[in-house]
């Protein structure tokens, strides 16, 4: 068992241990950070700890407040936040000085360089090689332009390049799970600037479902409902699921049809998820409980 | 008593500092063409970060038909001031629904157009370049969120000066009829997560950026060579580009002029 498959083992051990607790509902200034924490508190505090520093190598400062929430649990430590979520393998950290690209600059490495460091981080992960659909290095651009209020006229400064992102995308057994994704941006020296790494575990039962989809799909047994005013441009059998920042964690078998609209100019494209009869699927929740709201359910006319 | 009476007031006037006045506009029903599916979930979403955050407010929720083109429209009556949804009375609007997107990336004709379905202020179609200014007038909008495909072409982004009247900053995607973005719940979601914070974990969840929050979730359910882009304008060319890379929803900034403009955009 390596050091990561340890500490891995630790943070799944204190997640069943404290799944046994009462969540309070209490805003985050309840976090209790002085008070002495029930052991299996301290237990996941250490794991979090550890999986920042050592999985994702973040460099903490001294002062750091660290703590549990509903299904997160994570760490501030100066410009560094980290989080994890309890019931899913879900990372995400960022480091305030990554946006300020003037001050920090930007990572300079070669793609090939930077895959590189995706894949260790994978690994410290404990994320499958073997699901890695794409991998994809992207970097920003920059533009600056001034505009001179009389003559309407813009000056435009060059094309900057501006910060490098690894965007991951993952499949299982060639069965796309299209919301599970990984992008990664890295600063000056190799440090994580943000990370969201959102690659829950698949229930054998959702991936068998999603073969299934797949064979009907491929098989030309499944025909896609018509839309009206567009035509099918794609479809495909793969898996979805609640998004990383959600206290819900659902995982859904789907066909994806994309469609196109037949007004060329009419921008983004229709898109249905439908399970094996062609009706659409619940789609998978945000939240356990929604926060309640008041709302207005029809728009006056407006006044003359 | 004074003493106590000036950090009550200093505490108040902190909360409200960081308080947003927020909108959203969400439109899956086109009369039966092309509708979509996802984008009032959208709305909610984000709607939902913000409301648990504490202390924002809904200044409107309007969906399908009660999204009006008028609502994006600097002149004409009704228009971005209309008092139950105008675009221009919220200080974060977030846009859903269906945009203009022109045969290719590399057009110069005007391409940046939202398109609503609604029920009054019609026409539905918007061309934002010409026909919007937000911030103006009394108008209160600092961040103009869009997602509607390809309303913010990087190939016209420099005629998008005349929209910030005040406003500070503009999101959207650019692409084109082959390289589009697809009618998706997460992508909002995320961006009103990474923009408002998780609020039950507010110390601990990343809180980013408006540029950086749609660097990272614009890119979310979008076909090949699409781009997420932000923009913002500035008094000086440093003012430009610090709100680009550094301002949030909550920073409180003051409203900038639009002479300069400094945007970044990142492609799939």
């Amino acid at each position: 068992m390596t050091s990561n498959c340890r500490r891995i083992a630790v943070l799944a051990g204190a997640v069943g241990a404290l799944a046994a607790l009462s969540y309070t509902t209490a805003s985050a200034a309840d976090i209790p950070n002085s008070a002495p924490p029930l052991a299996d508190e301290r237990a996941l505090d250490a794991a979090t700890r550890d999986i920042a520093t050592k999985a994702l190598g973040l460099k903490l400062a001294p002062d750091v407040r660290i703590g549990h929430k509903a299904n997160f649990a994570g760490l501030q430590a100066g410009p560094l936040t980290f989080t994890h979520r309890l019931d899913s393998r879900t990372f995400l950290a960022y480091d305030s000085r990554f946006s300020d690209t003037k001050n920090t600059g930007v990572n300079k490495e070669s793609d090939g360089e930077l895959r590189k460091r995706n894949r260790r981080l994978f690994e410290q992960l404990q994320i499958p090689a073997n699901e890695i659909a794409s991998e994809k290095v992207v970097q920003e651009k920059t533009q600056i332009g001034e505009r001179d209020k009389t003559t309407g006229q813009v000056k435009l400064e060059p094309i900057q390049l501006g910060k490098k992102w690894v965007r991951t995308t993952r499949q299982i057994e060639g069965l796309p799970v299209f919301s599970s994704r990984a992008t990664i941006g890295w600063m000056p020296g190799g440090d994580i600037g943000f990370l969201e790494v959102h690659w829950p575990e698949i229930p054998a039962k959702v991936l068998e479902e999603g073969r299934r989809y797949r064979e009907l799909v491929s098989g030309g047994r499944w025909h896609a409902p018509e839309l009206k005013g567009a035509r099918v441009e794609s479809v495909d059998a793969g898996i979805i699921h609640s998004p990383a920042a959600a206290t819900a964690m659902d995982v859904v078998p789907v066909i994806r049809v994309i469609y196109a609209p037949l007004d060329e100019r009419m921008g983004k494209k229709p898109v249905a998820y439908l399970d094996a009869a062609g009706k659409e699927v619940q789609m998978p929740r945000v939240f356990v409980e929604p926060p309640r709201e008041s709302l207005k359910t029809q728009r006056a006319a407006p006044t003359r | 008593m004074r003493q106590v009476i000036l950090f009550v007031l200093l505490a108040f006037v902190a909360a409200e500092a960081g308080a947003i006045v927020l909108s959203t506009g969400a439109i899956n029903n086109y009369g039966g063409s092309a509708n979509l599916v996802h984008d009032i979930a959208e709305a909610n979403d984000f709607r939902a970060w913000y409301l648990l955050a504490g202390g924002n407010t809904i200044f409107s929720a309007w969906t399908d038909g009660d999204v009006w083109g008028s609502d994006f429209r600097d002149q004409g009556s009704p228009n971005d001031m209309e008092p139950s949804g105008g675009s221009d009375r919220a200080q974060v609007y977030y846009y859903t629904g269906h945009g203009i997107c022109p045969s290719s990336q590399t057009t110069t004709s005007a391409v940046d157009f939202l398109v609503t379905h609604g029920n009054f202020g019609l026409p539905d179609v918007t061309h934002i370049v010409t026909d919007s200014v937000w911030g103006n007038n009394g108008g209160r909008l600092q961040f103009m969120l869009i997602d509607a495909s390809c309303p913010t072409e990087v190939p016209e982004i420099t005629q998008l000066f005349p929209i910030f009247g005040g406003l500070h900053m503009v999101t959207g995607n650019s692409g084109d009829s082959k390289h589009d973005t697809l009618d998706s719940e997460a992508r909002g979601s995320e961006f009103g997560a990474e923009t408002a914070g998780i609020p039950f974990l507010a110390i601990f969840f990343p809180h980013l950026p408006v540029g950086d929050a749609w660097m990272n979730t614009g890119l979310i359910d979008v076909q090949s060579q699409v781009c997420a882009i932000a923009a913002a304008a500035g008094d000086t060319r440093d003012d430009a580009i610090n709100r680009r890379d550094n301002e949030f929803v909550n920073s409180g900034w003051g409203n900038p002029s639009n002479n300069w403009m400094a945007w970044k955009w990142v492609c799939n």
